[in-house]
């Protein structure tokens, strides 16, 4: 009896053990048999970035279907909100579960460079006909290992209603457009002049914003030696100028914690008459707020002073491969595929609706683009600048704008009443211990 | 000697028994140990180390805590997170307390008030961040409007840009949230509660003050102790929130250790960093869940 109840409970423990076993064999054998290796088909994980505009995944998802079957692939298209994109990306990384493709910005995606996660691509630029103005996006380190899928070139909102009531013309000059704001500005109707976001979690339009001002200025953040070259007259009195704008009340206060959603907020809301953004906001408010989109005009950008050199800095939405991924050969040949199509292309970029520009020559000459409310992006498409010009492209450049540490130094002078010298000289320090 | 052979035997059987308890547990022990005590370990190691996204894990030695015991945010984080969890958690237990004392008497739509009540809880707290954010806005928010139409303020207040105010704004909108669950815990504690006690204590004279100061909070004060533990793990913990609603700004008025922990990780990508600021705070979290482990064992 006592044999049998000994017999039962080492029963029992085995039983439970082996269970476990099971359900770990269980686990790695199912992943097997979802790999390629069993049924000999190759494999592609595509991470794309959800888009404003629907058309834009929709359009991708049939040209990877359409890839899957002509070349026997089996490809995994995701869709992330590109605001998860880095965090779910660290995650796979870590995990070993890398995708093979990530469509996102170029400072994001180059971001994995550093850690060399990302394969060089010259093989697959090689076959595609790149605009000059695209081809910068491409190279980090002196290495091609992005491929650019479109421009998307800033542009300044304005509320031409306003403007025409008050008789004003499109400022020529910031200090210009500082004077206008002046004359529009009517906090006390909830009205500001300028919506300026400042806050330094967005993704980079307080960023890029600073350092447009600051090359128009004739300032860098970093030469394009790679040096450090922050802490000069120019880009002093282009950081007095931009917190004038917030300290003499022509920006909305709140303005200081916004992230990038808060100046679309804002001019949908009819609250501010002028924003700086990418072609996404255009998008919006022909579909959404047509009655604001009817009273607004693209401004060009102005310059520090009449006739001066005026930037437009600006990204990119890039392919990235991941050398690390099991199936880079098949990321490479989908992406030569992709471009093959050039029409497919074209369409897919005019379907977006003016947001995104093209980077492969040829197109600018379709009635899409020749029709004046898209013309306008396709000239500032064709002027734009690398946010982190004219540093060299590197992983440091790239890890420096995204720190948004032009940003930071600003609000310390907003917010915290900090003298410009001061908080400049620790931007400095701030870049040089990155460039170290 | 037969007596001494029973007891030994006795003894053989019960180790028999610790051992079968022992081997019976360890398959859940494994699990455990996998999916928590595994990350945990890994997460210690990788703060001494200099980690970040998809690159080798070099060991940099106590280096990572060197840099933020001079880190002037990662002190200021701290600070705000002590401040957003002691405030949070006094304002949620007192009016959690009030509403439950009140929602317990017999008043007229006691059913609606506690349902009303318990939406905040109910609503995601992204959708519940993003709403307020835009009721704090200086421009267009529905707050400084009704405080600028009733007359009690001439202008706007900036909710969202003082940074005296920042941690404050979100400070309010985690007490919102928060309420119910201590005015349910409570509530559910004060129905049990003996009627006869009360009723002997009213011919006794002692009055509604009395009654609940040395009859109700006496008896429901392990309920109270273990949702406010609670609470303040997840308080402590909270990032939505803030990040949502401030994006921990502006220049970090309103950071706490959850907050700057996501900025180190993902702005900076200094993940090695981050887990050394999120492993920092594990002491005063180990305190805060034994307090909570004792307080369960003894109320039960």
């Amino acid at each position: 009896m006592k044999k049998i109840g000994k017999t039962l409970k080492s029963a029992c423990v085995l039983g439970l053990s082996g269970a476990l076993l099971v359900c770990s064999v269980g686990c790695s054998s199912s992943s097997e048999s979802s790999g390629g290796e069993k049924t000999g088909k190759k494999q592609l994980v595509f991470w794309d970035k959800s888009e404003y505009v629907t058309a834009y995944n929709d359009m991708m998802k049939e040209k990877v279907d359409e890839f899957a079957e002509k070349y026997d692939v089996d490809v995994d298209y995701v869709i992330v909100n590109s605001g998860d994109l880095e965090q779910k990306l660290a995650a796979a990384i870590e995990s070993g579960n890398q995708p093979d493709i990530i469509m996102g910005d170029n400072t994001s995606v180059a971001e994995y460079i550093a850690s060399d996660q990302l394969a060089e691509v010259s093989d697959v630029l090689a076959d595609i006909d790149l605009k000059e103005e695209a081809k910068p996006y491409a190279v980090f380190n002196d290495t091609e290992y992005l491929v650019p899928l479109s421009l998307t070139a800033p542009g300044m909102f304005a509320r031409q209603d306003v403007w025409e009531e008050h008789g004003l013309e499109a400022p020529k000059t910031w200090e210009e457009l500082k004077e206008q704001a002046k004359i529009i500005n009517d906090p006390d109707n909830g009205f500001y002049a300028l919506g300026l976001p400042l806050g330094e979690s967005g993704g980079g339009d307080a960023e890029t914003f600073i350092r447009t001002i600051i090359l128009d200025y004739g300032g860098e953040v970093v030469n394009a030696e790679g040096e450090v070259t922050v802490n000069s007259p120019e880009v002093l009195e282009a950081f007095k100028f931009i917190a004038s704008l917030y300290e003499e009340g022509l920006v909305p206060p709140d303005a200081t914690t916004w992230d990038d959603s808060g100046n679309n907020s804002a001019y949908t809301a009819g609250t501010v008459g002028v924003v700086f953004n990418s072609g996404s906001l255009m998008g919006t408010l022909k579909d959404e707020y047509p009655e604001i989109w009817d009273n607004t005009a693209i401004f060009d950008y102005p310059a520090a002073e009449e006739g001066g050199q005026s930037y437009t800095l600006g990204g990119a939405n890039v392919f990235g491969i991941f050398k690390t991924g099991d199936n880079t050969e098949t990321a490479k040949e989908f992406i030569s595929y992709f471009f093959s199509d050039t029409d497919f292309y074209n369409e897919m970029v005019e379907a977006i609706g003016g947001m995104w520009q093209p980077v492969i020559n040829g197109y600018d000459d379709t009635e899409f683009w020749q029709d004046p409310d898209n013309a306008v992006w396709l000239t500032a498409a064709s002027n734009l600048t690398l946010t982190t010009a004219p540093a060299p492209t590197t992983d440091t450049a790239a890890q420096g704008f995204s720190n948004h540490l032009c940003t930071k130094a600003l609000q310390n002078i907003v917010v915290n009443g900090m003298d410009p010298q001061e908080a400049l000289d620790g931007l400095e320090a701030d870049l040089n211990e990155l460039y170290q | 000697m037969a007596a001494l052979t029973k007891i030994n035997r006795a003894g053989a059987q019960t180790r028999k028994d610790k051992r079968l308890g022992l081997l019976l547990m360890l398959p859940v022990i494994i699990v455990i140990f996998g999916v928590m005590g595994y990350p945990f370990l890994n997460a210690i190691w990788l703060s001494f180390t200099d980690k970040v996204v998809g690159g080798e894990a070099n060991f940099t030695g106590w280096d990572n805590y060197i840099a933020l015991i001079h880190d002037d945010i990662y002190w200021l984080s701290l600070k705000n997170t002590i401040i957003y969890t002691v405030g949070c958690i006094a304002a949620k237990l007192l009016l959690g307390l009030l509403l439950a004392v009140l929602l317990n008497k017999s008043i007229k739509g006691k059913t609606f008030f506690r349902t009303a009540l318990l939406i905040p809880w109910a609503i995601p707290g992204m959708v519940a961040a993003t709403t307020w954010r835009w009721m704090y806005d200086s421009t267009y928010g529905i707050i400084n409007s009704l405080l600028i139409s009733t007359g009690l303020t001439t202008t706007g207040i900036p909710w969202l840009s003082d940074t005296h105010l920042t941690l404050f704004s979100t400070m309010i909108v985690n007490v919102w949230r928060g309420i119910p669950f201590f005015m349910f815990s409570i509530l559910g504690a004060l129905q049990t509660l003996d009627k006869q006690q009360f009723e002997a204590a009213c011919v006794d004279g002692a009055g509604s003050f009395k009654q609940f100061w040395y009859i109700t909070l006496p008896a429901i004060s392990s309920v109270i102790g273990i949702t406010t533990l609670l609470s303040t793990i997840w308080t402590f913990n909270d990032f939505e929130n803030v990040w949502l609603i401030t994006g921990g700004g502006p220049v970090y008025s309103s950071s706490t250790i959850p907050t700057y922990t996501y900025v180190k990780a993902f702005t900076e990508n200094n993940l090695s960093g981050a887990i050394s600021v999120a492993v920092s705070v594990i002491p005063i979290l180990i305190i805060l869940i034994i307090i909570y482990a004792r307080a369960n064992k003894k109320s039960s």
